[in-house]
């Protein structure tokens, strides 16, 4: 249970949550690089095998928590990027030949995030 | 219900937790409970006490809407106000959550400034919906 603290320090603290959030993003870029990879050289179709399957619902799952929690950080584009390519896999539109490429943009923008974040916010 | 002062939250991702408490606790100035997962929110929330609960909807093990179902069942929490949150929500989806029980939804992403006022408006609208109904 949190005590509700004084309304005081809000700007830093968010501006640490959000360097929190930011540097959290090479972790989470390497889930959903791995879960690619473990989708398989079709990459992440629906009818796939049980592993495929399990790989491409891990897929989903961290493209949902990305998208989720993205746009509250400020990451707007981020955010909707992720949330794009979720909607495309659970449409079964993983065959889209341009999925392979909006997916290493979303990685390359986490990326880019993540070097930019100030390294400041260990606390948060 | 005189006034909206605690808040149990059941989130599983720590970077949306964070936020959560950053947006209820620091700007809003509510009392939390922060629950990791459904079943964590079922344990505490007698104990706890809550004026409102805001829940997500896809968490694993028990989702948010199965809490609220299970809370819909207690008589003491049956019209305790319920907000789900939802990263993925339709108008249908948006509807259908609401018809099974829900005060309100909330999309993901929210802006943490404006939630705590949002909750504040749902409550609101639970308590002049209790009141009505007495």
């Amino acid at each position: 249970v949190t005590a509700p603290p004084a309304p005081t320090d809000a700007a830093a603290r968010w501006a640490a949550l959000r360097a929190r959030f930011a540097q959290g993003l090479q972790a989470r870029r390497a889930e959903i690089q791995q879960a690619w990879t473990d989708c398989g050289d079709a990459g992440p179709r629906p009818d796939g095998g049980a592993g495929a399957q399990a790989a491409r619902q891990s897929l989903v799952d961290a493209l949902h928590r990305l998208a989720g929690a993205a746009g509250a950080y400020g990451m707007a584009d981020l955010g909707e990027q992720a949330r794009a390519l979720e909607e495309r896999l659970r449409q079964g539109l993983a065959g889209s030949p341009a999925l392979a490429d909006d997916l290493d943009r979303l990685l390359r923008a986490m990326a880019r995030e993540a070097a930019s974040a100030p390294r400041q916010a260990d606390d948060a | 219900m005189t006034s909206l002062r605690k808040i149990l939250c059941a989130e599983d991702d720590p970077d949306i937790r964070l936020i959560l408490e950053f947006s209820l606790a620091q700007i809003g100035g509510y009392e939390l409970c922060m629950c990791e997962d459904g079943a964590v929110a079922l344990d505490r929330i007698d104990a706890f006490e809550p004026d409102l609960v805001l829940l997500d909807v896809m968490m694993p093990g028990i989702s948010g809407p199965q809490v609220m179902q299970a809370l819909r069942k207690r008589p003491p929490l049956r019209h305790l106000p319920v907000v789900l949150m939802s990263a993925r929500a339709l108008p249908n989806e948006i509807e259908a959550l609401l018809e099974h029980g829900a005060t309100g939804v909330i999309v993901k992403p929210f802006d943490p400034v404006k939630l705590p006022e949002n909750l504040k408006i749902y409550w609101e609208y639970a308590r002049d919906r209790a009141a009505g109904s007495d």
